[in-house]
């Protein structure tokens, strides 16, 4: 009797203690949302709304003209198109480039590893107007300028190091048994780094490939430069159209980043656990 | 579990294959919403340029020229302002600049001394109508040593913009025709309550708060060789007093034109410092906005003084085309007489040559563009020099300072002259 | 026998990561050294188009440093810095170790507070231009309404403030960030540990004290250390929101050699600055390595 109260009453302030945490994480959840719930209310306001004297939490006048004049720009789905193509490009050049560096400086003893490291350390570190001139320089002789792959190519260089960061501590943590079966079994190099290997740390695996997707997405300066046509240009460089000398657009501005969000939130929506699960563990594992 | 991320995984890159499938489609369907003509047969060359809502004056002038010959054939292309700088700049290393180039005025010099313009005084040479261009205008494409790199295309500049229902409701018939005038409308049709302000201009750092700044400048009697003259700090302390008593937002360090135009539409300033140009958006785009009545006079006079700036674009044939002839005519055939004043009406631009004018009675008969052409009398251009980047950031960071409330004006401009004072001492501004 | 395996070992090693290190070499390796070469000449818009640029050895580094807003672009850059990691890291590490608890919304909520950390970062600033603004922003009608404020406050026309408002939304940026980083820290901590020491009548306080600090060392030096290379070579967000206004107040070095560069055509300048840039992410770096290297042996 004496010890079914006893849990009861634990049971009763536990709950209450899961109740006030969800409280406190609701709280948080509106401060941190409050500024993208921002910007797709502000889409949907008029011209005359988004600029107004008064500020409205919540479009008074809806409107979908945002959104319209958007969508019935033909630059817009160019850009839009260029946004995923640039984006793509740059995640696949990245991969190639990256998993196998991280793959075997992850596993692999060789002389030199810590200059590898701190090389790949260092590339993360180049803020982008150092390397913009120079690279358009080269881009120019190489007759990159205008195309997919220059702005690809840039965006790649910070997502290299950013891949060989994050997985190489994957990499350690297989256990070397299981390649070394893989030899055994007569595997060759290349087929147990991609039938073993890989498979065996797809959580790191689908991070990279989503971060090295955003770093693409999300580029301005390097797409920006490289890429005078408005052909050829992604939506992140297009966006500051609204800004001119016939004044801020707001409520365009906001509707057009919408939909720059829209993929990341999508794919946050489907990949949270393993890019949160991801990050953590590549980052802070070292 | 695991099977099932691997499908979302999928469903996820499938979607956004497919979105980047159908904005291919999309795009393909709706290509070329620009008509320049079909190809001539001539070798094609680009034209650069920032006109927005012009653009498709501009391109109807391109469609005429390239059906009107088989030289070369003309594609225009927008970047815009900011980003068409910085391009002249790379190209200049680089070498991968357009045929044809659009630039705003003051910028000119400095790109020519980059080398981003070929000469190209040798073609017109024996073009008699070179002698009707206006001389501030011409000035902005010519180096220190007289020779030619492009034409001028446009000129605007600046006069304020009462509306006249504020101005009416606070007892005031006239608009302001002085200074003191000025000052007085301000402390009159200033409504804080309301959050209406006297005045709004454009005081943003980058050369659109220079443009804004030089008619005070001149109109106090000041010159930009001497930026800290007593004229100087009177027209420094004039605005940023407005600022101080409330009159104007301090706002105005962070709005473009655009936006200080949309602050004075909202109802938000009784007077705008405003170019000509937004003559055609008040009639255009914005024609629905326009729900009050409203008024353009001239730049107030400060005692005898009066000024305004001059503004517009070049167009410049750049070094390294492999068509500088043709690109040249083409530039002789864009401003020409006819060509100019159809161009000027059309986008509510300035034509840049006397006879342009004569043409048509559109800068005359309209109320508006009159005042905009009489003010040319006393319009002051910005340069031409080659540093004029530097100088412009000197006085835009001077005015900001005296608005904001960090430096007395008079500090301010000392600044100023202290950076703009060494420049001009090595490289006078050229003259007119 | 066991040389050549070894040997064997060592060139599939360089097989993997060669192609890598010399792809990262080719694209960055040359606009670095094209950088260094430039900030050690006079290139600007004179020299430039008579083709009498000359090596001038530190000249421009020292130019810099008499120059008083360089100094006070430097002094943003740290501000800026220091301000944003200290807020990210101790409400990053509070989020981390509240969401670390089992309950109910605990999971999803804490990858909502995410999305901001993936956003595009002009749309970003953008938001924070719009909604720091003076008279029509959400940010001042918010606090006027629970009265934290009596008169609209000019945010970005004051430098301070203007400061406040970047590192304000640098860090809903940086704070799911820093959280994502120590939450895994903590994960790693294991519960017995915790348990044992609550048998032993260790409280909260101690328990953090004695047992979550110590162990998440490694993980708080390098989640301090990213986000300080991080942070320090912003460029976006004050390039978009304030153009590194007012007055410069907001000017980091990563615009303010982009400024030297691209506006006023001081090339040398402009490399110069970007080197400093480098320098100061570089020192940080070197402490970064060998803390991963420590770890590593």
């Amino acid at each position: 009797m004496n010890k079914k109260a006893k849990e009861t009453v634990l049971n009763s302030k536990e709950r209450r203690k899961n109740l006030l945490n969800c409280i406190i994480a609701i709280a948080i959840a509106i401060v941190f949302l409050f500024p993208i719930y921002w910007l797709v209310a502000m889409s949907f306001k008029s011209d005359a709304e988004s600029f107004g004297k008064i500020v409205t939490y919540y479009p008074h006048n809806f409107t979908l003209d945002p959104w319209i004049e958007n969508f019935t720009d033909a630059e817009f789905l160019k850009s839009l198109k260029n946004s995923m193509f640039i984006a793509l490009l740059s995640m696949v050049l990245s991969m190639t480039f990256g998993v196998p560096a991280a793959y075997g400086m992850g596993r692999y003893r060789v002389p030199g590893s810590k200059g590898f490291l701190l090389t790949f350390l260092v590339t993360q570190m180049l803020p982008a107007s150092l390397m913009l001139t120079p690279m358009y320089l080269i881009f120019n002789k190489l007759h990159l300028l205008g195309t997919y792959l220059g702005p690809a190519l840039a965006i790649s260089s910070g997502s290299v190091p950013f891949i060989v960061v994050t997985l190489r501590p994957y990499f350690k943590s297989v256990p070397t048994a299981l390649d070394d079966a893989a030899r055994i079994d007569g595997c060759g190099v290349f087929r147990s780094f991609f039938k073993i290997m890989i498979p065996a740390i797809k959580t790191g695996i689908i991070t990279v490939v989503v971060i090295s997707f955003l770093n693409g997405w999300n580029d301005l300066a390097y797409s920006m430069t490289f890429n005078v046509k408005p052909e050829m240009r992604p939506l992140t460089a297009n966006i500051y159209k609204f800004q001119s000398k016939w004044g801020t657009k707001w409520n365009c501005i906001m509707a057009y980043g919408t939909i720059l969000v829209l993929p990341v939130i999508l794919l946050f929506v489907f990949l949270q656990k393993y890019i949160v699960g991801g990050l953590t563990a590549g980052a802070v594992k070292e | 579990m695991q099977k099932r991320t691997r499908k979302q995984l999928a469903l996820v890159l499938t979607g956004a294959m497919a979105m980047s499938m159908m904005a291919g489609f999309g795009a393909s369907a709706e290509e070329s919403t620009s008509d320049i003509g079909e190809p001539n047969g001539g070798a094609e060359v680009t034209l650069w340029h920032y006109f927005e809502h012009e653009a498709d004056a501009l391109n109807k002038m391109v469609k005429q020229y390239n059906e009107s010959q088989s030289d070369i054939y003309i594609v225009p292309t927008y970047v815009s302002r900011d980003e068409l700088m910085k391009q002249y700049t790379i190209g200049a290393v680089s070498g991968e600049l357009p045929d044809i180039g659009m630039v705003d005025s003051p910028d000119m010099a400095s790109y020519i001394s980059l080398g981003v313009f070929a000469d190209i005084t040798d073609y017109l040479s024996d073009w008699p109508d070179l002698e009707q261009f206006y001389p501030g205008p011409m000035a902005s494409v010519k180096d220190a040593d007289g020779k030619i790199y492009g034409l001028p295309n446009n000129s605007n500049c600046l006069a304020l913009l009462c509306n006249m229902d504020i101005l009416k409701a606070a007892g005031i018939e006239n608009p302001p025709t002085t200074w003191e005038e000025l000052r007085e409308v301000c402390e009159k049709t200033t409504n804080p309550d309301e959050g209406v302000y006297g005045l709004a201009m454009c005081a943003v750092s980058n050369e659109e708060g220079t443009f804004q700044y030089i008619p005070w400048l001149y109109g106090a009697g000041g010159d930009i060789t001497d930026v800290d003259s007593d004229a100087g700090v009177e027209a420094l302390t004039y605005l940023s007093d407005l600022v101080k008593d409330g009159l104007m937002s301090k706002e105005v360090v962070n709005w473009g034109q655009g936006d200080a135009y949309n602050a004075f539409l909202a109802g938000k300033a009784a007077i705008l410092e405003s170019g000509t140009w937004q003559i055609a958006t008040l009639d255009g785009q914005d024609a629905d906005k326009v729900n009050f009545e409203y008024q353009y006079v001239p730049m107030p006079k400060n005692g005898d003084n009066q000024a305004t700036v001059i503004g517009g674009e070049n167009f410049g044939v750049c070094a390294g085309s492999e068509h500088v002839a043709e690109c040249a005519d083409f530039l002789k055939s864009m401003m020409s007489a006819q060509n100019n004043a159809d161009w000027c009406e059309i986008a509510g631009k300035l034509p840049v040559r006397g006879d342009a004018v004569e043409l048509k009675d559109f800068w005359t008969a309209d109320a508006r563009y009159k005042v905009f052409n009489d003010s040319m009398e006393f319009a002051v251009a910005r340069g031409p020099h080659e540093s004029w980047p530097t100088i412009s950031e000197a006085v835009y960071t001077a005015e900001q300072a005296a608005i904001l409330g960090e430096k007395e004006p008079a500090d301010a401009l000392a600044d100023a002259a202290a950076v703009i004072d060494p420049i001009l001492a090595e490289t006078p501004i050229a003259a007119q | 026998m066991k040389s050549t395996i070894a040997a064997k070992r060592r060139r599939e090693g360089y097989l993997f990561i060669l192609p890598g290190f010399i792809y990262m070499l080719v694209i960055l390796g040359y606009p670095l050294v094209y950088n260094i070469i430039l900030s050690f000449k006079n290139v600007n818009v004179k020299t430039f188009a008579s083709g009498t640029s000359v090596f001038v050895g530190f000249q421009n580094y020292i130019d810099l440093f008499h120059n008083d807003t360089f100094l006070l672009v430097m002094k943003n850059t740290f501000v800026f810095t220091i301000w944003c990691l200290i807020f990210q890291f101790t409400i990053g590490f509070i989020f981390a170790l509240f969401f670390s608890q089992k309950f109910t919304l605990s999971g999803p909520i804490r990858g909502m507070v995410l999305v901001g950390y993936m956003m595009p970062m002009s749309v970003t600033a953008l938001l924070g231009k719009n909604m720091f603004d003076v008279s029509s922003g959400v940010i001042n009608d918010l606090l006027m309404k629970v009265g934290l404020a009596s008169s609209p406050i000019e945010w970005l026309l004051n430098g301070s403030t203007a400061m406040a408002a970047v590192i304000a939304v640098n860090c809903w940026v940086g704070i799911p960030f820093n959280m994502l980083l120590l939450t895994s820290g903590l994960t790693g901590i294991s519960q017995e540990l915790y348990e044992s020491a609550s048998v032993d009548g260790a409280r909260w306080g101690q328990r953090f004290r004695y047992i979550t600090l110590p162990l998440m060392k490694p993980a708080i030096l390098s989640v301090l250390m990213l986000g300080f290379i991080y942070t320090f070579k912003a460029f976006d967000l004050m390039f978009v929101m304030t153009s590194g206004g007012p007055l410069n107040a907001t000017d980091v070095l990563g615009t303010y050699s982009y400024t030297l560069s691209f506006k006023q055509y001081e090339f040398s300048l402009g490399s110069a600055t970007a080197m400093v840039l480098f320098c100061c992410l570089f020192v940080i770096g070197l402490f970064y390595l060998r803390l991963i290297s420590k770890e590593d042996d």
